[in-house]
């Protein structure tokens, strides 16, 4: 059985010299949810483009299904599902519309395409507002039929690029509710691109974080986090006693200690160790030792933000702006528009 | 491949018929041409008006304003493309295992049928001013034959042109930049013997000269099949290197 993606060195260097994903080689197995993390600009949605044949790679291959993305472009894409990170629906059709046309560019006989738009309207919740136009659905309403599109014609891998960019958290745990039960229900493999830790957390059986084009660490959630090791102890210090060079120097000395990383601003401090539960007493003395004083030593599991700390040195940014800034924009066009 | 074809250009169709306001709009410049333009020459004397060979200006410019309204029509199919391409909609066809030629096509057929549409509700206003159609109904017909076949010629060049452009101001420009040299250089308002010669000779050649030219023998002149056979297979060439052009440059802006 080939793996439903295999890349190989795949890279794209754009006009300028930009090198926007940068050797990546990777294996997507059938039947996982495969997370692709990391902050805006990662490379994320050209990967995307070049494994949905929409972005020619500038070296390196490609495989979907087992067939290749420049070679046999056709044979991808009636393998493959995509929801692209813009909401593209045409707000001037309405839902079923929207569909009816999708079903038409998958070749699905008539009475096949009537049916399986029910289905799908119904999976997403929009039955009851098929009829109306998209341009009076919400931000959720449309990238929920966004996907509903990306799902008509069965794929058995479906592309979901930021499926949750700009939505509201009760709108986002609905979505994830439905790319669970895609995946498990209907056996979709699903590849999704996020730069939201949480998301990839709770939904991808596999992860790759990807920073600057690059493929720095890949596993499951949990073998990431193994990585890291053990636990983290969380130390907040008092504004008026900072993290001084004294306690960085006892802590690099001890050793239980694996690592530290202190915040910017010197008041918080992450240890990572391997039993957080005998480091405490130990990180508290070293604190007192220091002549500093702790408001609160907490423990926590590592998260993926640490692993994405521990490989690039920085934090993945939970940026809003942009879905903000695409709205207005969109709403712009659509005044000049008319 | 005809079946994704028509979905796309229904499609079109849904995004224009919806438009009410903006249909009606774009019907009130021609009115103005018809109403007003065509008037100003209501006094012309006898001899103006057998040079024209013509029972009244009227009648002479309809087939000018006619086929004016499909070329500001047609000329609009790449505005479309633009569109797709701002709102990511253009990836979702991309990205779906149809032909580029019928994404392509389906968007070429909207827009003839637009400009045929629009063409065909001047003439309808022009009938109703008292111009008349000399060769009765297979006039109709023919004239809507030879106004689909240059509408679709000049969709084609607008979608040829929007393939590699990015912005609707740049489309605008190209847009704003052809069509009324196109116009101004033909026989829609004036017989082009009244040209310098120079004129004379790009009005000759200009496509737009040859729709003009065959829909005006229809209305005011005979069946007179050398003359309306000549105009139609210039048209067809015409028509025939820019659907093409407009195929191939946007198969290869999309590969």
């Amino acid at each position: 059985m080939p793996s439903v993606i295999e890349t190989e060195n795949l890279t794209k260097i754009y006009p300028g010299g930009v090198k926007a994903v940068d050797n990546i080689s990777f294996k997507v197995e059938e039947g996982e949810i495969f997370g692709f993390l990391g902050p805006n600009g990662a490379g994320k949605t050209t990967t995307i483009l070049m494994l949905t044949t929409l972005l020619k790679p500038t070296s390196g291959s490609a495989r979907l299904c087992g067939y290749d993305v420049t070679k046999e472009p056709d044979k991808v894409r009636n393998c493959i599902g995509y929801t692209p990170q813009d909401i593209a629906v045409d707000e001037d059709l309405t839902g079923r519309e929207n569909l009816r046309i999708h079903t038409v560019l998958y070749h699905m006989p008539r009475d096949e395409a009537d049916r399986r738009i029910d289905e799908v309207l119904e999976l997403v919740d929009l039955l009851n507002d098929q009829h109306r136009l998209v341009d009076d659905y919400s931000g959720g309403m449309r990238k929920r039929l966004e996907i509903a599109e990306g799902l008509l014609h069965r794929p058995k891998l479906l592309f979901l690029d930021e499926p949750t960019l700009g939505l509201d958290l009760q709108t986002r745990t609905q979505i994830w509710e439905y790319i669970e039960k895609l995946n498990e229900e209907h056996n979709v493999t699903i590849f999704l691109t996020t730069h939201y830790m949480e998301e990839a957390d709770l939904l991808c059986d596999r992860i790759a974080i990807i920073d600057y084009g690059k493929i720095v660490a890949l596993g499951t959630s949990l073998d990431l986090k193994d990585q890291i090791g053990g636990d983290v102890v969380e130390v907040k210090l008092f504004e008026t006693t900072p993290v001084t060079e004294k306690l960085s120097e006892a802590l690099k000395g001890s050793d239980f200690v694996k690592n530290h990383v202190v915040s910017p601003d010197r008041l918080t401090l992450n240890v990572f160790v391997d039993r957080g539960e005998t480091a405490i007493p130990k990180i508290a003395r070293s604190i007192a030792d220091a002549g500093l004083v702790a408001s609160s030593i907490s423990l926590m599991r590592p998260s993926l933000d640490d692993v994405f700390l521990k490989y690039t040195g920085r934090r993945i940014r939970e940026e809003k702006a942009p879905a903000e800034e695409f709205w207005r924009l969109r709403r712009t066009i659509r005044r000049a528009r008319a | 491949m005809i079946r994704e074809a028509l979905a796309i250009c229904d499609r079109e169709l849904k995004h224009w018929y919806r438009e009410k306001i903006a249909i009606f709009m774009s019907l009130i410049q021609p009115l103005i041409w018809l109403g007003l333009f065509g008037n100003t020459l209501g006094n012309a004397p006898q001899l103006f008006l057998n040079v024209l060979g013509a029972p009244n200006y009227l009648s002479f410019m309809t087939p000018g304003i006619i086929t004016m309204t499909v070329l500001f029509t047609s000329l609009f199919a790449g505005m479309s493309v633009i569109w797709d391409k701002r709102f990511g909609y253009i990836n979702k066809l991309l990205v779906a295992p149809i032909s580029r030629t019928a994404i392509v096509g389906g968007k070429m057929m909207a827009a003839t049928i637009r400009g045929v549409f629009q063409g065909f509700i001047v003439l309808a206003i022009a009938l109703f001013l008292g111009v008349t159609i000399d060769t009765g109904i297979l006039g109709l017909v023919l004239i809507f034959v030879i106004t689909g076949l240059f509408g679709l010629g000049l969709a084609s060049i607008s979608i040829a042109a929007a393939a590699s452009m990015k912005t609707h101001e740049t489309f605008m420009a190209f847009v704003n930049l052809i069509n009324l040299p196109l116009m101004f250089l033909s026989n829609a308002l004036f017989p082009t013997t009244f040209m310098p010669t120079w004129m004379r000779t790009v009005a000759s050649v200009n496509p737009f000269s040859f729709c003009v030219d065959a829909v005006r023998t229809l209305m005011i002149g005979s069946l007179d099949w050398t003359r309306i056979m000549f105009d139609v297979e210039a048209l067809a060439i015409f028509t025939f290197i820019t659907t093409s052009l407009g195929i191939m440059l946007f198969r290869r802006a999309t590969r």
